[in-house]
């Protein structure tokens, strides 16, 4: 496995898995990365990166919610685990102390 | 729900996602697809959905098929062959070596032939040219020069043809300071329709058409006008055979030939000139001063052979000359397959690059037997990997892939360094071979089937050991059963080695017998001296007039010993050719005789010692070339008993003979001594004196030629180009040169592969044995007992490998050599240096792996398991 560091575009995902909360799939991951960020990322690459998180085990994946619209076809639904929000806490913390390490005016 | 995106599209994503995923995948790109299809429409939306699963294959989700045990195990067949080669590291260099090597070779052998093929082929019409030459239908002599009747006499029997004659004749172009033009051509105006050169200016049609015109290359146009648009400027161009001036007029600038045409000129001036100019000579059979060529189309060329009597016939009746004939050569061969024509000037030789190509394909087997022999020999080192493999459920079949596939790759990386050492080192080899090879004669398709056969190489090297290796025996307690030995001096290993050994012995006798054979051309016994002599062509007519003047000038010139004119350079073209006929020939095969203009001093200059009769009597004026001398072939061809004061004929004409010098060379090694009649010619005739010979002292070379060059420039405005006669005849054998040093450089090469396998093979045995050596030398084995341990096999070898070289050597050179009118014999003496070179260069291989072995402690490895 590739360890457990988190890039950037992994946390944005992570982030909008939590946001999502239980209807976090393909398409409104990539709906909600597009409302957020204004990045136009390909379904492809969204799938990939969630694959990616979940070998590393800060999200779980499971199976469901097919409709007529997808050709009956169901969903594969992710959701944040503890490890996950570690991580996510973790880089917050890390963020939030550089940003106090910034003199004033600087920027 | 009606509007449904392409089927196909949902298959191309089964096959490239696998189940797992495909629901996902599949579920997310239908309901963009939908949500599309509301937005945008239906065409838009198919083409989103088309584009979003065509780009939708990612690695981790391929299908199971790309993620099989097979995948797994060809990754670990790289890494395995990898971190053995690691761990073996000087083995797999000797091994790595050895093949870049020879490939390296080979490539460049390949880059030789291949340039040597493309010559003459930027002529677009070449497969329609012929190339008409004289040939004499008994004999089979053929001739380049033809006279202006053959080409115009084919041209009239044949209307479909084209035909271009040109005749060499050097002249001196410019108004004020005028440049000597050596590759000057009276040409058809057909030139430019048979032969293709890019024009600068000009038309390539027309150019050539009036009287008077001049087509010149860029660099003459540069060279005389300072621009290379000169169209249309007037020039004067002078003639020295005919003394003639016109002023002629730039109708034409192409690019310089390129050196790889034999078509070669620096201006082509309108035939028409050459027919005012020579129009006695033109209308006759016998003044064979052009070049011919013809523009076959439809491969008619048959039709032309066989109107060939009927042409006689047109032409001369019932009463045709003796030995007339033509020989239609095709365009394409004239480079590679014109060594029996008398004064062809091209080095390209088709038993030379077939030699060549031998010593490639040879060099490419050594180097491949090398490397199976030596893979093999490592197969001991690899068996636990392949029994662990075999343990794990490998396949036989499997073993051997893994075992080609790294062949294959070992080849390629070895093929991609053999190409990067070329790289760097063609300029350098450029240099020392005279040659002007570059990667460019390589087309695409031609780099595509080098790397093909590198791939294919690498499967034939692979093969064999790939099958020794699939045959290990499964693993059973770590450790290889006892009968089998992998590393044993196997047949199959000893036949390697002694094909190895066979083609170096071969190889070293070729370059034995062709170095020793372009020794002797060059150390060759000429028949008279050639040291310190210096050659000055004199080209210009009003300075041949006033030679006897200048002569005289030079031979006062302190540290000169002699000085004499001739008509002929030494290494002599010999272009003039006369009529002999004496009393009791038979008329009808008439004799000919060349033709040399001297003067009296010439044979005393030479050291030309007299068989019979005397010298010229001085003075050319009262004499006027009744009297000849001839050399001793003549007299051998009339074979008369004594010749001085005999009356024969020449020229038609009678002559005395004066006297008879003992035969010498006027004209290189490559042709024999011919009949030969020298006169003293008064100046103004074709066959007159137009160089000097000047015998000069060791001592103060350049203070004499100062004082040499000082006379001269009073005589003419000339530049001073003189050369060492015994310089010039060793040049003439550059090509033999050049032969030489290449055979040599590979032979070295093949040599060094070979050496390389034998030094890796017996570090092998030596590693195998190294217990018995052990227990030897405790038991009292000294290194002579060693040797003879480790090399007895080896030279049984090379004994049986020296048995089939050395007739095969000598079969072969022994028909190199009959293209040599003078040469050498093959002897014992290179065929023992050869197996000499060959033995001991093995025995220090051997000697220098004891001396390794000897510094091991034995009860080291007596102990070892």
């Amino acid at each position: 496995m590739k360890g457990t560091h988190l890039g950037e575009f992994e946390e944005l995902i992570l982030l909008t898995v939590g946001i999502l909360k239980g209807d976090a799939y393909g398409i409104t991951v990539m709906d909600e990365i597009e409302k957020h960020t204004d990045r136009r990322v390909s379904i492809s690459t969204i799938h990939s990166t969630l694959n990616r998180l979940e070998k590393k085990g800060f999200i779980e994946s499971y199976v469901g919610g097919a409709s007529p619209t997808r050709g009956g076809r169901s969903k594969r639904l992710y959701r944040i685990n503890a490890s996950g929000q570690q991580a996510l806490e973790k880089v917050r913390v890390q963020r939030e102390k550089l940003w106090s390490l910034l003199p004033k005016n600087s920027l | 729900m009606d509007q449904q995106p392409p089927k196909w599209v949902f298959q191309f994503l089964e096959k490239t996602c696998s189940s797992k995923y495909l629901d996902e995948l599949q579920g997310d790109l239908l309901e963009l697809y939908y949500r599309d299809l509301g937005k945008v429409g239906p065409k838009r939306a198919a083409h989103n959905f088309m584009q979003r699963a065509l780009l939708s294959p990612r690695l981790y989700r391929l299908p199971d098929f790309f993620h099989s045990q097979s995948l797994t195990m060809h990754r670990s067949y790289f890494k395995v062959a990898f971190r053995h080669a690691n761990k073996h590291r000087s083995a797999t260099f000797i091994h790595f070596f050895g093949l870049m090597l020879g490939l390296a070779a080979a490539f460049y052998i390949g880059l030789f032939i291949k340039n040597e093929l493309s010559f003459d082929q930027m002529h677009e019409k070449r497969d329609n040219l012929y190339r008409v030459l004289r040939m004499n239908p008994e004999t089979g002599v053929r001739n380049q020069g033809t006279s202006s009747r053959h080409g115009a006499a084919l041209k009239e029997q044949n209307p479909f043809i084209t035909m271009c004659r040109y005749g060499n004749d050097p002249v001196k172009i410019g108004d004020i300071d005028p440049v000597l033009v050596d590759e000057f051509y009276w040409s058809d105006s057909t030139f430019f329709e048979m032969f293709t050169f890019s024009f600068v200016h000009g038309d390539p049609f027309t150019c050539l058409d009036q009287v008077n015109s001049l087509v010149i290359t860029k660099s003459l146009s540069m060279q005389l006008f300072g621009t290379d648009n000169s169209l249309g400027k007037s020039i004067k161009v002078k003639v020295y055979d005919g003394n003639q001036e016109y002023l002629m007029k730039v109708t034409g600038i192409v690019e310089d030939p390129s050196k790889y045409t034999h078509i070669q000129f620096q201006a082509l001036g309108s035939m028409a000139n050459a027919e005012d100019l020579y129009a006695s000579l033109v209308p006759s059979w016998g003044f064979s001063w052009v070049r011919t060529y013809i523009h076959v189309p439809d491969n008619r060329i048959r039709e032309i052979e066989s109107g060939m009597p009927d042409l006689i016939e047109k032409y001369f009746g019932d009463d045709p000359p003796n030995g007339f004939g033509m020989d239609f050569q095709a365009f394409n061969d004239v480079y590679l397959h014109s060594q029996d024509i008398p004064r062809n000037t091209l080095r390209g030789n088709i038993k030379n690059l077939k030699i060549f190509a031998a010593i490639g394909v040879l060099i490419l087997l050594v180097s491949i037997m090398n490397y199976v022999n030596l893979s093999t020999a490592r197969a001991v080192t690899r068996s636990k990997e392949v029994g662990i493999r075999k343990v794990l459920g490998s396949k036989k079949m499997a073993i051997i892939w893994q075992f080609i596939i790294e062949s294959v790759l070992f080849t390629l990386v070895g093929g991609a360094a053999a190409i990067a050492l070329l790289w760097f080192a063609l300029p350098k080899l450029n240099l020392l071979f005279d040659l002007d090879l570059s990667f460019q004669v390589f087309n695409v398709f031609e780099w595509v089937g080098v790397v093909i056969t590198t791939i294919i190489l690498g499967i034939i090297a692979g093969f064999l050991p790939s099958l020794v290796m699939a045959k290990l025996p499964t693993l059973s307690n770590n450790k290889p059963s006892i009968q089998f030995k992998p590393g044993k001096w196997s047949f199959t290993r000893k036949f390697f080695v002694g094909v190895q050994y066979l083609v170096t012995l071969v190889l070293l006798v070729a370059t034995l017998v062709i170095f020793k054979q372009y020794q002797y051309l060059k150390n060759f016994d000429l028949g008279f001296d050639s040291s310190q002599l210096l050659h000055l062509a004199v080209d210009d007519r009003v300075v041949q007039h006033r030679l006897d003047l200048l002569k005289e000038r030079m031979s006062k010139v302190p540290g000169v010993t002699g000085v004499s004119v001739t008509g002929e350079d030494l290494p002599s073209a010999l272009n003039n050719t006369w009529g002999l006929f004496w009393q009791g020939l038979d008329p009808e095969t008439p004799m000919a005789i060349d033709i040399v203009s001297v003067d009296e001093n010439y044979f005393d200059l030479l050291g030309i010692e007299f068989l019979e009769g005397n010298n010229f009597i001085q003075n050319y004026e009262i004499d006027s070339a009744r009297t000849v001398i001839l050399n001793e072939k003549a007299k051998e061809v009339i074979g008369w008993e004594s010749l001085a004061g005999k009356q024969i004929e020449i020229g038609n004409r009678q002559r005395t003979v004066a006297g008879v010098v003992q035969n010498h060379h006027n004209t290189t090694l490559h042709s024999q001594i011919v009949p030969i009649a020298y006169f003293i010619f008064p100046p103004g005739f074709r066959v007159s004196a137009d160089n000097l010979l000047i015998r000069i002292e060791t001592q103060n070379l350049s203070s004499i030629l100062t004082q040499l060059e000082d006379v001269w420039k009073e005589f003419s405005t000339d530049p001073f180009e003189h050369n060492f006669v015994d310089e010039a005849f060793a040049a003439a054998y550059n090509s033999e040169r050049r032969f030489s040093s290449l055979v040599s450089t590979f032979t070295i090469i093949a040599i060094a592969i070979s050496m390389i396998g034998l030094f890796g093979l017996i570090n092998f045995i030596i590693q195998l044995k190294l217990k018995e050596i052990g227990i030897r030398r405790i038991l009292g084995a000294n290194q002579m007992h060693l040797l003879g341990l480790l090399g007895k096999d080896f030279f049984i070898v090379f004994a049986v490998s020296a048995l089939f070289a050395l007739p095969i050597a000598y079969y072969f050179m022994g028909s190199w050599l009959d293209n040599y009118a003078y040469r050498i014999q093959m002897n014992g003496l290179m065929i023992f240096w050869a197996v000499f070179v060959c033995l001991s260069i093995s025995l220090l291989v051997i000697l220098f792996h004891l001396q390794r072995t000897a510094r091991i402690n034995p009860t080291e490895v007596i102990n070892r398991e």
